[in-house]
């Protein structure tokens, strides 16, 4: 009999296969007598190198498929395995008290992780996770089997990090865990991985055979046990379409984002370093729609000088060059701490001193950025995004820095400035903001998280945090039209903007620009080029009035669906 | 021995940035150095170690170094945490 279960898709991505259960091993010692204790710590050493060089590929290949804050994870691991309350108490373990390197290694382990527990602090208590899985990896390297594998659609209460890069690479179809959430350490590597994926599926282990037939869909969050001939077939139908082949791609790559009816979207990269620019051309990008700046500030001893500044965004200019570059201001706080901003100590960082209120509170360290920009300016087309605004007073306070700068430098045509809504305030306060600037770029991970009161890192209502909320859709519809009012134009440049599924939104909306993780940018040209700008208007109000963000996506799925040529 | 009370300031206390940094730094030196927040004390070159003492923002700790580079350790490590990690 089939059986529905319901999730919160993960990772977007269709798929059709039989269900592999995945059971959590015991973090337990293989029943084996210990050798001497040197034989021991012999194979405990062969066992933590292979497991370095394990864990180094495992984070160079994710550097080069999603980027250095996917592969950070683990970096972390491999510092475990060089701490001495870990790998010391393991030989500590072996040496006095004749244990096998497994057992050392099960007992040290389940020791730190039942204090990690312990601890009252939730981000540190997570560390849990990391101390199991490495432990894991060095058991499993220790036995001498090569990593688990697993094929088709894996279902687990729970996969590590590890076990998603390393399903991934054994090209299971998808994966579902009935815990964890969308924004969970394993739900961000799925989607760097392009591996299908839905999360808190509770219910979905339990609802399997080994074997059985399952449908995932990664982008909804609905899992189909058993599906009949239809669903399978409709499916299979639909992979067929949301999986452009690479030839289909590479045609689109010189092609415009222009709708049948002659509507015209500037897609656009977000990057967040100068070596991204290749990778941004190369998808076939129009332009920037936000350069983040942070990676020049933080992890460093002392800030950046204004030479220094000025040779990396002249840089990105220059290689972009006549396409235009939005580079936003720095948009640091309390959880992106850096070198010589002095940031007090802050309860709730999200609400706390930062993006342009961080900037306009220490004016010299924003003046240095302003001034390398306005000197860069002449190396190609730039825009200046003011990130975390408000209201006016903090537009005018930073226009008049900007504007006494380019009279310092004596240049003549003023820098091009727009703002990043970000806040429910300046969704509200759009059609001020658009007359005194000359772009608005929405931001919708923050608006989202600020419009509907829920924190996507917090795995206890991350579920709560969709931005295909109608409460964020009447927002955006709320800057679309105040942009348009002023004559100005609008763009998104959150995770928003490179979802297929919200293409037709933006294109009812009028949205002159997307930007998106340069790899997005051909899915969501596809989706544009394939709906009518009338059609999307009325789907706009019809979703607006939709009970829920899981009302909207499906909506927009079966919008998607109808709209996809027939085979 | 050299021992050392410290106050930490940034903002984070001691999550997996900074604990990192203090690790590195410790590594510098060949003393033996130890970390203690009240009753608990944990090697000073223990990136969990560090997470385990669960150091926040306003905490005191205590940095010791026991060998040839004791004075020098203490000095750097002492400084590291009062300047907030470079923040």
């Amino acid at each position: 009999m089939t059986v529905r279960v319901r999730g919160i898709g993960a990772a977007p991505g269709l798929a059709v296969g039989p269900a592999a259960v995945w059971r959590e091993q015991r973090l337990e010692a293989a029943a084996r007598p210990a050798g001497a204790p040197e034989m021991e710590l012999a194979r405990l050493a062969a066992a933590v190198e292979t497991s370095q060089e394990q864990l180094r590929d495992l984070a160079e290949g994710l550097v080069t498929a999603a980027g250095e804050t996917e592969a950070r994870i683990f970096r972390v691991h491999l510092l475990l395995l060089d701490d001495p309350m870990l790998m010391g108490a393991v030989k500590a373990a072996i040496e006095r008290e004749d244990l096998s390197a497994e057992q050392a290694v099960a007992r040290v382990s389940a020791q730190l992780i039942a204090q990690f527990q312990a601890l009252k602090d939730a981000v540190l208590r997570e560390r849990a996770a990391d101390v199991e899985d490495v432990g894991r990896r060095l058991l499993a390297n220790l036995a001498g089997k090569g990593p688990r594998s697993a094929s088709g659609i894996v279902l687990a209460r729970n996969l590590t990090p590890s076990e998603v890069s390393l399903l991934a690479g054994q090209g299971a179809l998808a994966v579902v865990t009935e815990e964890g959430g969308p924004m969970g350490h394993m739900a961000i590597l799925a989607r760097a991985l392009g591996l299908p994926a839905v999360v808190g599926a509770e219910g979905a282990v339990a609802a399997v055979c080994e074997g059985d037939a399952v449908a995932v869909d990664g982008a909804s969050g609905e899992v189909i046990v058993r599906p009949d001939e239809a669903t399978v077939a409709e499916c299979r139908r639909r992979m067929a379409e949301q999986h452009p082949v690479p030839a289909r791609l590479a045609a689109l790559k010189a092609l415009p984002a222009v709708t049948p009816d002659g509507f015209r979207i500037t897609l656009a990269a977000n990057i967040a370093n100068p070596a991204e620019v290749d990778a941004a051309l190369a998808a076939g990008a129009e332009a920037v729609g936000v350069f983040r700046t942070e990676y020049l500030f933080v992890n460093r001893a002392a800030p950046p000088s204004e030479d220094e500044q000025f040779e990396a965004y002249r840089e990105v200019l220059a290689r972009m060059a006549p396409r235009r570059v939005i580079v936003r201001t720095i948009d640091l706080g309390g959880d992106k701490p850096a070198a010589g901003w002095d940031l007090p100590p802050e309860p709730n960082p999200a609400l706390g001193l930062r993006g342009i209120r961080l900037a306009l509170a220490r004016e010299t360290l924003f003046r240095s950025q302003l001034r390398a920009l306005v000197r860069a300016a002449g190396a190609g087309n730039l825009a200046v995004m003011l990130p975390m605004i408000a209201d006016l007073t903090e537009v005018r306070r930073a226009r008049r820095l900007l504007g006494g700068i380019e009279e310092e430098l004596g240049v003549s045509s003023p820098v091009s400035l727009g703002v990043m809504v970000e806040t429910p305030a300046a969704a509200i306060l759009a059609a001020e903001l658009a007359a005194e600037t000359d772009f608005l770029s929405i931001g919708t991970n923050d608006l989202t998280q600020y419009v509907l009161a829920a924190d996507r890192l917090n795995p206890a209502v991350a579920g709560l945090y969709d931005p295909f909320h109608p409460a964020v859709l009447r927002l955006l519809r709320a800057v679309a039209e105040a942009a348009r009012g002023c004559a100005k134009w609008a763009a998104v440049c959150g995770e928003m903007g490179g979802d297929p599924l919200a293409a037709p939104l933006f294109v009812g909306l009028g949205m002159a620009e997307l930007s998106m993780v340069p790899a997005a940018i051909p899915a969501v040209k596809e989706a544009i080029r394939r709906v009518r700008r009338r059609d999307a208007e009325a789907l706009v109000e019809e979703t607006l009035a939709l009970a829920g963000a899981s009302e909207v996506r499906d909506r927009l799925s079966r919008f998607a669906r109808e709209r996809m040529p027939s085979q | 021995m050299t021992a050392r009370a410290v106050k930490v300031l940034n903002t984070t206390g001691l999550h997996a940035r900074p604990a990192g940094l203090f690790i590195e730094t410790a590594n510098r030196f060949r003393s033996a150095i130890r970390v203690a927040k009240g009753d608990r004390e944990v090697d000073g070159k223990s990136v969990l170690g560090l997470m385990l003492l669960e150091i926040t923002a306003g905490c005191e700790l205590s940095i010791m170094a026991e060998g040839e580079d004791e004075e020098q350790a203490v000095e750097a490590l002492a400084e590291l945490v009062t300047s907030r990690f470079g923040e």
